[in-house]
């Protein structure tokens, strides 16, 4: 009997431990914070590429004045 | 009384057998949830029963994602592509109890050759644990217009956007999702950021350092390039000075005055842009400076 008790708790504990994970809801909001980040560091990226290309440009234009 | 001790623990055991395959089983459905269209669109957990009579049990697991019915065998969800676009429909494997057979295959149901349709860095067997069917994937079936291991898949052809993965479409058939070798948004073979579990701990941890990384050098950038901007806008300053020491000397060519005032003009409006683009540029690594802020405090 004790034996038996014995398991019980024992896979009690066990299936206690696994079901303590993150619930649906937390992941979905764990998934949109992702999302977030990802668009904010595609945003980042995108702004720093226009702004390259700008300074590129203007470089262009100052060097045909210098040339002149 | 012998008896009845057997009889009580063989039902916990198999009580406790039942419940684990539930709890596994109701994870990975948990795990889910991100496909698209004919994908999984499930993300609900198995449907477990467990029957116990005298120490003999009997399980019947079936999932709720797609048309199969599984019973007695351990469902195999876990995959979970993160990032990239899966270009055309991926067969999904019947096996798995997701979406539709695959029209290419020998039979839809069984034994059929199932389309791979996951992220398994093992296509060829990722069936062959929980049923022992022969799935032998779907080699670039007609039907879904898909490459042998890409397309159609589901081994998405991420556009590498984002770097960590952005859109979540890739979720197709059964499989084991470690070691997929789906070219997913960062382009990297067998990432573990497309595993389901890694989805708020992993990828976060990567997103957020990944974005700090860009943030850090696009303030940099940024910086530098207000420098550059009081540069070109000196160096503006002095040819206009230079413009109108020609237009006094009556020698002068006017065509080539012409032209240096144009690019005067042109070279004035491109500094105003780019003045303007690097405040927007401000804001949005201020913006995103924030953003990860808060995510690492809420994690």
């Amino acid at each position: 009997m004790k034996k038996s008790m014995f398991v019980f708790m024992a896979v009690a504990s066990v299936l206690l431990g696994l079901s303590c994970g993150p619930s649906a809801a937390e992941q979905e909001k764990a998934k949109q914070e992702i999302l977030q980040i990802e668009a904010t560091h595609q945003e980042v990226d995108s702004t720093e590429k226009e702004v390259a290309k700008t300074a590129q440009e203007l470089d262009s234009l100052l060097q045909q004045l210098n040339a002149q | 009384m012998k008896y009845v001790l057997k009889s009580i623990q063989g039902g916990l055991l198999a009580l406790s057998m039942g419940a684990m395959i539930s709890t596994s089983a109701f994870a990975q459905g948990n795990s889910q949830g991100h496909g698209k269209g004919n994908q999984n669109t499930g993300g609900k957990p198995a449907v477990i029963s467990t029957t116990t009579t005298q120490g003999k049990t009997e399980i019947k697991a079936g999932t709720t994602q797609g048309k199969a019915d599984i019973k007695g065998g351990t469902v195999q969800v876990k995959a979970d592509i993160k990032g990239g676009t899966v270009q055309g429909k991926p067969p999904v494997s019947v096996l798995s109890g997701q979406g539709k057979p695959d029209n290419g295959g020998k039979g839809s149901h069984g034994e059929g050759k199932g389309g791979k349709g996951s992220g398994n860095g093992k296509p060829e067997s990722h069936s062959e644990g929980a049923h022992g069917s022969k799935a032998e994937g779907n080699k670039g079936s007609k039907s879904h217009e898909g490459a042998p291991h890409g397309e159609a898949n589901g081994h998405d052809k991420g556009k590498e956007e984002h770097g960590v993965g952005n859109a979540v479409k890739g979720d197709a058939g059964s499989a084991d999702a470690d070691g997929s070798h789906g070219k997913g948004a960062d382009g990297s073979h067998g990432n573990k950021e497309n595993t389901a579990n890694d989805f708020g701990q992993a990828r976060a941890e990567a997103a957020r350092a990944k974005t700090k990384t860009v943030v850090a050098t696009a303030e940099t950038h940024f910086s530098t390039e207000e420098q550059h901007v009081l540069t070109a806008k000196d160096q503006i300053k002095a040819a206009k000075t230079q413009v109108e020491v020609m237009q006094k000397d009556p020698k002068a060519d006017k065509a080539v005055i012409a032209t240096k005032l144009e690019i005067i003009r042109q070279a004035e409006l491109k500094v105003n842009q780019l003045d303007q683009q690097i405040q927007a540029g401000k804001a949005v690594v201020q913006k995103a400076k924030t953003v990860i802020e808060s995510a690492a405090k809420i994690n």
